[in-house]
C-alpha cells in the first residue's frame, strides 16, 4: 500500500507492506498526491536489518527502515536532521533531553508531566525527533512517528529553547556548558547520513544550531526537585509559579 | 602516503571534527576530534604534502624544533595508520 505523510513540513510518499506500519504513522497521514521524498524498504534491506537486530519481526524492521530515506534526505534538502533524544514542549518552547540510552530521559520527562501537569507538558517525540535549522527561522523540533518503545509522539512542533545533557546525580544541579564541550557527544546522537553531501550539511546544521541554542548539563535524581532544577535552569520560569497555576486548573 | 578518501573534516562549534562517508565509513563509524596541530597535519596530508614538507611547516607555524615536529608528526601518523586511515603508496 502507499500513502502520504507529512513530517517536519516535508511530504513523504510511504510504500509499505503492513497495515501495522500505516497505523504507526496514522497521525502524520496527509491529503493530496504530491510528495517531496519517496520512502520504501526493499526485501533485502529488511533481511539485513533482521539479521542485525536478531529478530524475526518483519513489520518492526519495515517501520524502522522507512525512516532511513527520510533521515538521508533531510540534511541536504530540508535543513534538518534526525536527533536521538527526547523532546518536550512546555509553554510553546521545546526542550531537548539527550543521554546515553538507559540514563533516564523517559523517567525525567514523566516527572515533568507529573509535577507540571500532563496537559501542559507535551512529548513531541520520545526518541527520534527531527531538528530543523532553516535559514531565516529559529531552530525547531518536530514530532515524527519514529518514537521508540514507548511510542511517545505528537504531531506538533516548537522552537528549540535548550538542549540538555542528562546525567544521573545524587543531588540536582544544572550548569550551562560551552558548545565546544558538548559537540562530540551531541554529534554522536545525530543521524550521520551515508551521502557525503548530506553528511557535510549535517555538520553545518549542528554548528548553526549550537550557535543559537544553549546547552546545559543536568545532574538529577527522580524527585520533584529534579523538575524544579531542570525547568528553572533552562528557562526564566519559576517552578513555584508554574506549580500554582497547574493546581488552579 | 595519503589519507583514504571519504573523510570529511569540519569545524563544529569551534571544535574540529572528522567523520567518514562512503567507502571509509564501512571500516570506521565514530567521530574524530582534532586539536589545531592535528587539524593542520590532516589538511596538509590531504593536500598531498610529504612528511619533510609537513615537518618544515610545523616548525615554521608553531616555532618548534625539527626534532619536536618530527616526533609529533610520527605520533599522529602512527595513530592514523593503526586506525586504518592511511594508504601507503
Amino acid at each position: 500500500m502507499e500513502f502520504i505523510i507529512s513530517v517536519a513540513g516535508v511530504r513523504v510518499l510511504v510504500k509499505c507492506r503492513f497495515e501495522e506500519t500505516r497505523q504507526y504513522m496514522k497521525d502524520y497521514i496527509a491529503k493530496g498526491d504530491s510528495y517531496d521524498i519517496k520512502a520504501s524498504v526493499s526485501d533485502e534491506e529488511i533481511e539485513s536489518m533482521l539479521c542485525e537486530i536478531g529478530s524475526k519481526n518483519t513489520a518492526l524492521a519495515e517501520k524502522t527502515g522507512l525512516y532511513r530515506p527520510i533521515a538521508e534526505a533531510f540534511p541536504s534538502d530540508y535543513e534538518g536532521f534526525v536527533f536521538h533524544g527526547a523532546a518536550i514542549k512546555y509553554k510553546d518552547k521545546a526542550y531537548l533531553f539527550t543521554a546515553p540510552s538507559g540514563t533516564g530521559k523517559s523517567t525525567h520527562i514523566t516527572l515533568w508531566k507529573k509535577y507540571l501537569g500532563s496537559d501542559n507538558v507535551t512529548v513531541i517525540n520520545g526518541d527520534k525527533p527531527i531538528v530543523t535549522v532553516r535559514t531565516g527561522e529559529k531552530p525547531m523540533v518536530y514530532g515524527t512517528p519514529w518514537s521508540g518503545k514507548e511510542h511517545w509522539q505528537t504531531n506538533t512542533s516548537a522552537e528549540l529553547s535548550a538542549i540538555c545533557l542528562l546525567c544521573r546525580g545524587k543531588e540536582n544541579k544544572i550548569e550551562r556548558i560551552s558548545p565546544k564541550e558538548s559537540v562530540d557527544f551531541l554529534l554522536g546522537q545525530v543521524y550521520m547520513p551515508h551521502s557525503p553531501l548530506s553528511l557535510v550539511r549535517t555538520m553545518e546544521l549542528v554548528d548553526r544550531m549550537l550557535s543559537e541554542v544553549p546547552v546545559y548539563k543536568l545532574y538529577c535524581d527522580i524527585s520533584e526537585e529534579a523538575v524544579k532544577c531542570s525547568l528553572e535552569g533552562m528557562s526564566t520560569l519559576l517552578y513555584n509559579d508554574e506549580r500554582k497555576k497547574d493546581n488552579e486548573n | 602516503m595519503r589519507i583514504k578518501s571519504g573523510f570529511v573534516l569540519r569545524d563544529v562549534a569551534g571544535q574540529t571534527m572528522v567523520v567518514a562517508t562512503g567507502e571509509a565509513s564501512k571500516d570506521f563509524h565514530g567521530l574524530i576530534k582534532l586539536n589545531p596541530t592535528a587539524k593542520d597535519i590532516w589538511l596538509w596530508l590531504s593536500e598531498g604534502k610529504g612528511e619533510d614538507e609537513i615537518v618544515a611547516l610545523l616548525c615554521e607555524k608553531y616555532d618548534v624544533s625539527t626534532d619536536k615536529a618530527q616526533t609529533d608528526l610520527k605520533a599522529m601518523l602512527d595513530k592514523m595508520d593503526k586506525a586504518g586511515f592511511l594508504i601507503n603508496d
